[in-house]
Formats: C-alpha cells, sequence, structure tokens
C-alpha cells in the first residue's frame, strides 16, 4: 500500500469513527404535554436532550388538540413526559407508543384531589358516575418534586447513562425553597381565583380558595360578574388570583369589589419569560404581597 | 429410438390403462412428498413465529390458546388479563410489555388490538398510508386488504358480539388509514387498531353528547339524559367527547408480548411468574410450539407407517396388473419374434414402455407437489392454527 492510499485509509476510517460518535451523541428527544415539565426536562437532561412542547403560545394545553402530523412528531419522540391524571386530554384519544410514555404522576394516587362528579347514562345500562381529577398538581411543589424524580429517572433509563445527580439535588432545592414560601403565605384570607386550577395549592398550604371559571384573559361578561357577585354574598374575599394577565376591564371590575388582584400563572402554558421556579417565585411573591395588603 | 417409438405408440393406444398406472405411480410418490412438504411449511411457519416471540404473559390456563390467539390471531379466547399486567411488565424494568386484545372481528379477520410497540417489535412497516394516531383508526395486514380491496380512506366495521346480545358490544366504523407491507406472518390477515380503539367497541370507552350545567340545586352533580347519543363511528367532530370510564388498569387485555431487555432480565422475570398462586403465567412460545409440534410429528409417525402399508399393498397390486399385461401379451411377443425380433429386442421394447410410464408418473408426481404443497401448507397451518 503506497502512502496515498494509506493516508485515504486513515481519513476513512477517522470520518467513520466521528460518524459513530455523532450517532451515539444524538440527543435523546423528549416532548412533553406542560411547560412545566418541559422545564424539568431542560434543568435535568441539559445537552444530552432536545426537549420540544409544541403547544401555541396562548393555548391551554390541557384542552389544545394536536394536528394529525404533530402527533406522528410525538410518536418519533423517545419520551414523551405526561402529567398523568387526564390532563392534555388529546392523549387519552392518541395512539402514542407506550415505550416512550412517562407518567409523571404514577404512584401519586393518593394524594391527588378527587373534584366534581359526572352522572349519566348509557341506552339501558343505567345511570353511573365518574369522579374527576384536579390536574395542576404540581401546584404542590412535593408533587411536583416527584414528578421531577419521575422525569430524571426516565432521562436516565433512556440515556443508558447517569445523568449528574447534582441536576436533580438542584432542581428539588428550588423546589423545597418554592414549599417554603407557599408555607409562609398568610392564611386565613378567603381567595377567589378565576379557574379552578388551584386546589393543589389551596390543600397543602391552607389557602382558602373558591373558584369561578372564566376565560383566560378573556373580558368578563355580565354573566361572569354575577357569578363572582353570588360568591361574594356568599363570603366576603380578600384576593382574587388570575391565571392570566387579566384584561383591563376585568381588572377594574376586581378593584371595584375591593379585591387585590393578582396573577398567578400555574406554569403549564408556553409564552412565559422565566422558567417554572422562577414563575413560581413571582407569582408566590404576589400572592404574598396581595395577601398582605390592607 | 425405435423401442421408444414404439413403446409410446403403445401407450398412446392403450391411452387409458396407461393414464390410470401413472396416476397410480405419482400418487404413491406425491402423497408422501407433499405430506413431509406440509409438515415442514407448517413447522417452519409456526417454529418462526414462536421463536420471534419470547414470552407471553396470560390469564393462567391453557398455554395453547394463550399462544394460538397471541402469536396467530386464532379464535381461542384465553382468560382476560387487565392492563395491570402489562404495567406489571414495564414496572418490573426487565422487558418492553406489548399488550394484545384479540376479541373482535371485522369481514372474517382478527381486529387486534395493541399499542404501537407492536409494529417496532415485529418490524411491520406501512406500505400505504400512515400509521395509527386517533381513536377509530385501522391498520389492514396486506392480505386482508387484498382480499377486499381495502384501503386508505376506505372504512370498515367491526362485526357485532351476538346478534341476539342487545347489550354486546355495537359494531364500529373504522376508518382505515394505512395497508401493511406483506411480512408472510398472520399479521398480513389482521385489522390493527389502538388499544383504546378496541375498548371503545368493548363498550367501555364511549362518547356523547355535552352534558348541561347542574340543574339539581341539591347537588353538585349533573345529570344527563338517559337518551344520551351511543356513537358508532368516530370522527373529528365526536372525538374529543370519547371517554373512558374507570381505573385504565382494569381494562382487559388477552395477552401481553413481553420482550425482555437481555437473558438475565428474562431469567428475572420469568421468576416472577413462578409462584402457581399468581392468576397470570408466563409461557415461553417456543416451548408451547415445540411440544404441538411434537405431538404432530408423534401422529405423522403413525400415518408414515399406514402410508408404507398402503404403498406396497398398490405396489403389489400393481405388480400383478404389469405380470397380467404380461401373459396377456404373449401373442403379441411371439408375433415381434416371428417378425424377426430378437429376444432382447421384445424386452427392451417392454422394459422402455415401463420406464415411459414410470417417467410419467414421476412427472405428475412432481407437478402435484409444486401445486398442490403450498396450498396444503396454507390450509394445514391455518386449520392448526383453529383447532388447537
Amino acid at each position: 500500500m503506497n502512502l496515498k492510499n494509506l493516508s485515504l485509509a486513515t481519513a476513512l476510517l477517522a470520518g467513520s469513527f466521528a460518524a459513530t460518535n455523532a450517532q451515539a451523541e444524538e440527543p435523546v428527544t423528549v416532548y412533553t404535554v406542560t411547560q412545566h415539565l418541559a422545564d424539568f426536562a431542560e434543568r435535568l437532561g441539559g445537552d444530552a436532550i432536545n426537549v420540544t412542547f409544541p403547544v401555541p403560545e396562548g393555548q391551554d394545553p390541557a384542552f389544545w388538540r394536536p394536528s394529525i402530523a404533530l402527533i406522528a412528531d410525538y410518536q418519533q419522540a423517545d419520551l414523551i413526559l405526561l402529567n398523568g391524571v387526564d390532563y392534555a386530554q388529546w392523549v387519552r384519544n392518541a395512539s402514542l407508543p407506550r415505550r416512550a410514555l412517562v407518567n409523571t404522576a404514577r404512584g401519586l394516587d393518593d394524594q391527588l384531589i378527587r373534584t366534581d362528579t359526572v352522572t349519566h347514562s348509557h341506552g339501558d345500562g343505567g345511570e353511573h358516575s365518574h369522579a374527576s381529577t384536579a390536574t395542576h398538581l404540581w401546584l404542590n411543589f412535593d408533587l411536583a418534586t416527584a414528578q421531577a424524580e419521575a422525569v430524571f429517572s426516565a432521562l436516565n433509563r433512556e440515556l443508558e447513562s447517569d445523568l449528574p445527580d447534582s441536576n436533580l439535588d438542584e432542581l428539588k432545592a428550588d423546589l423545597t425553597e418554592l414549599n417554603q414560601l407557599a408555607e409562609a403565605l398568610p392564611r386565613g384570607h378567603e381567595i377567589i381565583t378565576s379557574h379552578p386550577r388551584y386546589q393543589y395549592l389551596a390543600d397543602r398550604y391552607g389557602l382558602s380558595i373558591r373558584s369561578v371559571n372564566w376565560e383566560a384573559g378573556a373580558t368578563p361578561t355580565e354573566e361572569n360578574w354575577a357569578e363572582l357577585d353570588a360568591l361574594l354574598d356568599d363570603q366576603a374575599a380578600k384576593v382574587f388570583i388570575w391565571e392570566a394577565e387579566p384584561a383591563t376591564a376585568g381588572d377594574q371590575g376586581i378593584q371595584n369589589r375591593n379585591l387585590n388582584s393578582v396573577v398567578f400563572a400555574p406554569g403549564d402554558r408556553a409564552g412565559t419569560d422565566s422558567d417554572f421556579i422562577e414563575l413560581m417565585r413571582q407569582n408566590l411573591a404576589a400572592l404574598q404581597a396581595a395577601l398582605e395588603a390592607e | 429410438m425405435q423401442s421408444l417409438y414404439l413403446a409410446w405408440r403403445y401407450i398412446s393406444f392403450h391411452r387409458v390403462q396407461s393414464f390410470l398406472l401413472v396416476l397410480a405411480l405419482a400418487l404413491i410418490v406425491a402423497v408422501p412428498l407433499v405430506l413431509n412438504s406440509v409438515l415442514s411449511a407448517t413447522e417452519s411457519q409456526l417454529t418462526a413465529r414462536a421463536d420471534a416471540t419470547p414470552m407471553l404473559i396470560g390469564s393462567r390456563g391453557s398455554s395453547l390458546d394463550l399462544t394460538m390467539s397471541s402469536l396467530y390471531f386464532s379464535d381461542d379466547q384465553p382468560g382476560r388479563i387487565t392492563l395491570a399486567s402489562s404495567e406489571r411488565v414495564w414496572d418490573s424494568g426487565f422487558a418492553v410489555a406489548i399488550p394484545l386484545y384479540n376479541r373482535f372481528r371485522a369481514q372474517q379477520a382478527p381486529v387486534i388490538g395493541t399499542t404501537l410497540d407492536y409494529f417496532d417489535f415485529r418490524d411491520l412497516s406501512l406500505a400505504e398510508g400512515r400509521s395509527l394516531a386517533v381513536l377509530g383508526e385501522v391498520v389492514l395486514g396486506a392480505r386482508f386488504a387484498e382480499r377486499t380491496g381495502l384501503g386508505p380512506g376506505d372504512t370498515v366495521i367491526t362485526s357485532p358480539d351476538n346478534l341476539f346480545d342487545l347489550a354486546g358490544s355495537y359494531p364500529l366504523r373504522l376508518r382505515v388509514v394505512g395497508v401493511l407491507a406483506a411480512n408472510g406472518s398472520p399479521d398480513d390477515t389482521a385489522l390493527f387498531v389502538d388499544l383504546k380503539t378496541a375498548w371503545v367497541i368493548e363498550g367501555i370507552g364511549h362518547g356523547h353528547e355535552d352534558i348541561d350545567p347542574p340543574t339539581d340545586s341539591e347537588s353538585d352533580n349533573q345529570v344527563a339524559n338517559a337518551a344520551i347519543t351511543q356513537y358508532r363511528e368516530i370522527t373529528e367532530e365526536n372525538l374529543d367527547s370519547f371517554h373512558f370510564h374507570g381505573d385504565p388498569e382494569s381494562y382487559p387485555l388477552t395477552a401481553v408480548i413481553a420482550d425482555p431487555y437481555d437473558e438475565r432480565s428474562a431469567t428475572l422475570l420469568r421468576g416472577r411468574y413462578l409462584d402457581s398462586e399468581d392468576p397470570e403465567q408466563l409461557v415461553i412460545p417456543q416451548t408451547v410450539i415445540s411440544s404441538l409440534l411434537d405431538q404432530l410429528f408423534a401422529i405423522k409417525a403413525i400415518f408414515d407407517g399406514i402410508l408404507w402399508v398402503v404403498a406396497t399393498a398398490t405396489l403389489l397390486t400393481l405388480s400383478l396388473t404389469v405380470y397380467l399385461s404380461w401373459q396377456l401379451r404373449r401373442g403379441e411377443r411371439y408375433t415381434l419374434y416371428k417378425l424377426g425380433s430378437h429376444r432382447l429386442t421384445v424386452v427392451r421394447l417392454l422394459a422402455t414402455e415401463a420406464l415411459l410410464l414410470i417417467a410419467l408418473s414421476l412427472l405428475v408426481a412432481a407437478a402435484l407437489h409444486v401445486i398442490v404443497s403450498p396450498l396444503a401448507s396454507e390450509l394445514a397451518t391455518t386449520w392448526m392454527v383453529s383447532n388447537n
């Protein structure tokens, strides 16, 4: 073999090694159904993974329905992080590979909150009921920690290597800090929320929360105001929580009723500037201020 | 050459006798050949599928029913297990678990409820269309599609459970979204739906009209009209109204295919199903099919013995026929001799006739073997699957 052939063979061999390494280092593809799970995955997996949360800004991920092409993208993912408890309703009617599914609420059944019951019948089958479960479990930061652990474990399994434990430890430390902030919120004040999404926050941190059922960001209608007034007639409240920035008229209407208006974004939607931890810090600080205000 | 010509003329002249002789000889040769081919084809088809399926988990009971239903989609109905059985395998961390629900039929073909993992596991690719995406969709096996002429965009309706059971499962109209490439296995003759679609056919999942807000001031419960519409087709418009009752892990399956990650995982997983009190069993399809084939070959040995006796009797009868024919043709031989033919020439002429008959018989036997074996193999495999 002459020198030219030898250098060609060496170059080919080097190229082949480089291709193999590139293939081995190809990031794991992760799709999620909420922004908070996407944030967890990004913090835990770092550069080893590619995280996609395809729900467009302004859409509620719980009720969004993907196109067939997007479902195909989900099907191609290495991991699909689910919130469980029937959040992201499209999942229950979609075909997704079980090997990729990670139900981050698995094993948390005894800590979930049951909500309204729907009763109906089918043909001669007689009436029957099915209870629903409150879905925003990550607003109890203990449960958010359990979800983070589930994500970490799934990523480790998929990557077939050990991610640094410090990734999980740091996230858990941040969630512990959120727990402390939430536990420090003043108790004994009535809170009304624009949507029934805060059951876990109320339950875990001893807050008294009731809800109306308003569309996020929309100007409340006469019917909406009547619903709120009925709640206030029943029992006065101090704070009104919006899940998204309210319309001016809406905010004005709240202030006219002597309620302290505060935005507490649940963290499941796309489009926030901060990551989950920072968003919750801002939420809790704003809520604390509203509860302490005169 | 002259002997060949004369022999051929003789056979042509006595065509009925010659035909019967050729047929009798051909059958003696062809029957054992076809039988061997059929058995070996059946064996290889059954074994290939069993070899490609490391483990099956199902209800404790007949391991043969479980294997036949899960591998060959036979009509056997093994006891039900639940989705929890599949989750048990996933939770063990030893294997990939692929649930199967083989209960429904459409146009005499099995409708298999499973997850997308099944297609990866069996290495099934699409020849047309796309994969399953939402409830109500179906992907067809290649031969089913060929037989029915159905393809993407068409619909197929599942068969009702029982015409006289009004509370039984309602037929569901399925939208065909894809056709699988043929792979020469039972997958070619089946239809595949998502497990959740199978549960909709079962009646566990269903859709209905929107429920009105509460009207009962005494209670928070929402009460819906008993005349809620039952959907029999899942469309884009009603898809979101479909929901399921109860704990998903209690929903039925007929089997779970377990594909262990390695040898150690396989051993550890098997260890988890050793308790005879466990309502679930783990079977190795290879062992089940091997035991079935052992029985089959025991029957074949008896059959071979009978065949030898019949073949010997037939050959003796044919020998008698040839001898009698030889005697009857004494005058013919004498005439040839008188015409100046050598005794050996006469013997060569008769030998050529015999050789021609034997050659024709072998040709017919070979043709029978080529034509009948594939058909018989298919019939035999189908029979084996549906009768075990």
